[in-house]
């Protein structure tokens, strides 16, 4: 009720996320505490609709993490680690090379990627020489267009230095 | 058989009334339809052997844009920039992108004919020219450019010739958004793949930003980073994307399917013609055997009976 008040007055769009929280309070669904999520690339399915305790994402505002009842969100994800707590304890780690993530009302999320590699995958040498690679193309960008691309390819590298423990 | 051995009378040429000729013709005229019906059998396998493949990947990509369509889902029609006064957040371009999916070659049945009786059925009500067509593949491009040249915006060959690439997708999707950057909405067409015998046409709505922005009360429920319209604009082009990307692989699989049937239904046509065919060479070639031999016979009894 306070709710459908709230939603339909237009001055409060901005503290929706006020609203969600109470949402997530009152939520009275019992069972499980799983989240299901699906992890998708566009050549490949990677999970689909796979119950996890808990998804760590990369979003392009900081690092965060879903788990069931989670605040309805679209999140944009950089470059980064996706970390899955799966159903029965394990933890699984994927590098992705960024994407969208939704997570719905109903306790689903869409991790929507462009690539996704576990991140045992990844190797530190070529990740090594990237990064200098990249050092060097953004040192040496001359215009506007070229150090942004450069500075992506760097970015990714750091992080994906980071995933696979390689310091620069 | 009997209408078919009549069809090829008519063909061989008039002017060639002699048995040899006559027989020459059906004898080039049989080469040529057992080779088109080895063509068509070595497509037919081709088709069959893609088919599986294809069918593979159509499934893999599809849930790729369950996650934006899940909740771009929600607005489906363009109306309501006919039902508000609001400003438009950004300026109005007033086109919808119509992005057709379409194949480079030809001998697979309806698919085609298909997509782009649909597009027409749309441009002809569209009587504001407010869609602009582009399409993958070749065979969509003649009959848009021949019918509404004005609203034909740009075409992609050799489109995904041995595999799509994801990047590849997205250069010519921004080649398009280049070209339109503040789309009010946009339509994927292709051919949803049902089985190996049926799809049919689809079309996936894309709503545009500034339609995203005047529905924004139907997404009020997800948060998003502080930018929230940044967030909705590269949303709205991440579903375009990825309703494409599906798009191309439900209609690789339907063109597969809709080729193996069409190349099948020729290779049995062209077995029947040339069994036609061959008998009716067999009785032309026995008749003039036989002519000749009465004329042998004729001839060698008047030089007898002349003597």
């Amino acid at each position: 009720m306070i709710r459908s008040i709230v939603k339909s007055t237009n001055t409060l769009l901005k503290s929706n996320v006020a609203i969600n929280s109470n949402k997530r309070f009152f939520a009275t669904e019992t069972g499980d505490d799983l989240l299901t999520f699906s992890l998708l690339s566009p050549h490949q399915t990677i999970y689909k609709d796979k119950k996890a305790q808990l998804v760590t994402l990369p979003g392009a505002k900081g690092i965060f993490g879903v788990a069931k009842n989670h605040v309805p969100r679209i999140a944009e994800l950089k470059p980064g680690v996706i970390q899955i707590n799966h159903e029965n304890g394990d933890l699984e780690k994927f590098f992705i090379s960024g994407g969208f993530a939704f997570v719905n009302p109903d306790a689903s999320c869409y991790i929507n990627t462009i690539e996704a590699v576990p991140v045992d995958q990844l190797d530190p040498n070529e990740v090594k020489n990237g990064l200098t690679r990249f050092t060097q193309l953004y040192n040496d960008a001359q215009d506007e267009n070229s150090k942004a691309i450069a500075l992506i390819g760097l970015e990714t590298h750091q992080q994906m230095a980071f995933a696979c423990g390689v310091s620069a | 058989m009997n209408s078919a051995s009549k069809l090829f009378v008519a063909l061989a040429s008039p002017a060639n009334q002699r048995n040899m000729a006559t027989l020459k013709d059906l004898k080039i005229r049989l080469g040529t339809v057992k080779t088109i019906s080895k063509l068509t059998k070595t497509l037919h396998m081709v088709a069959s052997s893609k088919l599986r493949s294809a069918e593979k990947k159509a499934e893999e990509s599809g849930p790729f844009s369950v996650g934006p369509q899940k909740i771009l889902g929600a607005v489906t029609s363009s109306d309501a920039f006919n039902t508000t006064t609001e400003a438009p957040v950004e300026e109005r371009s007033g086109k919808q992108l119509l992005i057709a999916i379409t194949t480079d070659t030809g001998m697979c049945g309806p698919v085609n004919h298909q997509i782009i009786k649909t597009i027409k059925a749309l441009l002809k009500d569209d009587g504001k020219q407010e869609i602009l067509v582009s399409t993958t593949g070749l065979k969509g491009v003649a009959p848009i450019v021949a019918d509404y040249p004005n609203q034909f915006l740009i075409s992609g060959r050799d489109f995904g010739k041995a595999d799509y690439s994801f990047p590849e997708v997205l250069l010519f999707l921004n080649e398009i958004i280049s070209k339109v950057p503040n789309y009010d909405s946009a339509l994927v067409v292709y051919n949803k793949f049902k089985n190996a015998l049926s799809y049919n046409v689809d079309r996936q709505f894309i709503p545009g930003f500034n339609l995203l922005e005047l529905n924004r009360d139907k997404f009020y429920e997800y948060m998003t980073s502080e930018d929230r319209a940044a967030t909705m604009k590269d949303l709205s082009e991440f579903h375009l994307a990825s309703s494409f990307w599906t798009g191309l692989y439900q209609n690789r699989a339907s063109e597969m399917a809709a080729r193996m049937v069409a190349m099948d239904n020729a290779s049995k046509n062209g077995e029947s013609i040339s069994q036609a065919l061959g008998l009716q060479y067999n009785r032309a070639r026995q008749a003039m055997i036989t002519s000749e031999l009465i004329e042998i016979v004729s001839g060698a009894s008047a030089i007898e009976s002349s003597d």
